[in-house]
């Protein structure tokens, strides 16, 4: 039972309760009127016997009554009859209307379903063809990022060992100038070294030499010699003449 | 009494010595007999003091004893107080070593002053000289070097 199909009974029910109660209202109201109309006549005429009168009257009253309430009661069933085959007719055509809409829904449900699988099917379809085209796109900016990367790393290591290069071939001067200055410095010093030793020795061997080939006119000379330059010096400035 | 024309004939410490002997001799000579003081000087005093010496007593006052003592004792006195001049020197001096050196000093500083000559035969030529704490070398060895040192420096 679908949700339509409730409130549809719900509604045919209370409607015929309204109905049922609307009778039942006109035939309270009737036996209303019809009682107080009697009373009214029974004040009115002059009673022969006023027990009697009433008697008959209510008498009247209540059969009139029941038979209002006989009619209204037949005629409420002949409603209830007509409601029920109504409500059979309301429900059955509502059930053939839903079961329609249903079968519309469902059908329409299972073409939207197919559509979206299709399109589904379709995007996924075209997703992975984006996603290879995307992914291919991609391996390529990164194989070329990649290149250029190493190209740029290739060109930076040239780079470097260019510099690096350069900074040892400075350096293999600058150790080989401070080198050969350290090796001149070195030879000047051992030359001085044998320039004086030499000296040394030859100095030596010429005082050796001239010593012993000073005759005794020589010697005399260099004595004088001493003694002048010693004068000279002022060494005899307090003997002096 | 003036001694110059003695002493200006002693030239070193040896011959200021000899004469010290020969007035040591001579003054015993005065007192004997028969001693004959000018042969005495002749054969004790050295040669070249014999001429001036003799002279020198001729010119004295008496030839008496006494005064002739007196006389030698003052020239012995005399020659104590001459200023030595000391000389190191690499050779054996001869006469005339002696005679030019004595020369020069006579010369450029003074008669009053003997030579005391040494040996040192490193040094080669030249002379060490001091006198009264003063010193100083100049030799052939010093020589030869500074002039090997300043060819060194030109070099």
């Amino acid at each position: 039972m679908t949700f339509l199909e409730i409130g549809n009974q719900y509604h045919l029910e209370l409607f015929i309760a309204f109905l049922c109660g609307g009778a039942f209202s006109a035939l309270a109201a009737c036996v209303w009127y019809m009682a107080s109309h009697q009373k009214k006549e029974l004040h009115e005429k002059p009673y022969p016997s006023a027990e009697t009168e009433s008697q008959h009257i209510l008498s009247n009253a209540n059969e009139e009554a029941v038979e209002i309430l006989r009619v209204a009661t037949e005629k409420a069933r002949e409603v209830l009859q007509s409601v029920a085959h109504v409500k059979e007719g309301v429900g059955s055509s509502l059930t053939k209307e839903l079961t329609a809409i249903a079968e519309q829904h469902k059908q329409y449900l299972q073409d939207a379903s197919l559509k979206y699988v299709e399109t589904y099917e379709h995007m996924a379809e075209r997703a992975q063809e984006e996603y290879l085209s995307t992914l291919h796109e991609a391996s390529q900016v990164m194989a070329g990022d990649a290149k250029h990367t190493l190209d740029m790393f290739e060109t930076f290591l040239k780079d470097q060992t260019i510099g690096y290069k350069q900074q040892m071939e400075k350096k293999i001067d600058d150790l080989r100038n401070k080198v050969n200055e350290q090796v001149n410095e070195y030879k000047k010093e051992k030359l001085k070294r044998v320039d004086k030793a030499i000296n040394e020795i030859v100095i030596l061997v010429a005082k050796i030499v001239i010593g012993r080939s000073l005759n005794i006119k020589e010697h005399n000379e260099l004595v004088l010699r001493a003694l002048e330059e010693a004068k000279k010096e002022g060494f005899f400035s307090h003997l002096e003449l | 009494m003036n001694y110059e024309p003695i002493y200006v004939n002693i030239r070193t410490t040896a011959e200021r010595g000899a004469v010290y002997a020969a007035i040591e001799v001579i003054l015993e000579a005065l007192y004997k007999k028969g001693g004959d003081i000018d042969k005495r000087i002749e054969t004790e005093m050295p040669s070249a003091i014999v001429l001036p010496l003799k002279q020198a007593l001729m010119q004295l006052p008496d030839k008496s004893a006494k005064t002739i003592q007196t006389y030698l004792e003052g020239l012995g006195k005399q020659l104590t107080i001459l200023r030595i001049l000391s000389l190191e020197i690499a050779y054996d001096p001869t006469e005339e070593t002696i005679a030019v050196l004595t020369a020069w000093i006579r010369e450029s500083l003074g008669n009053d002053i003997i030579i005391e000559l040494s040996i040192d035969r490193s040094l080669l030529g030249g002379a060490r000289i001091s006198y009264e704490g003063r010193y100083k070398e100049t030799n052939l060895a010093m020589f030869i070097e500074h002039k090997m040192r300043e060819q060194e420096i030109i070099l």
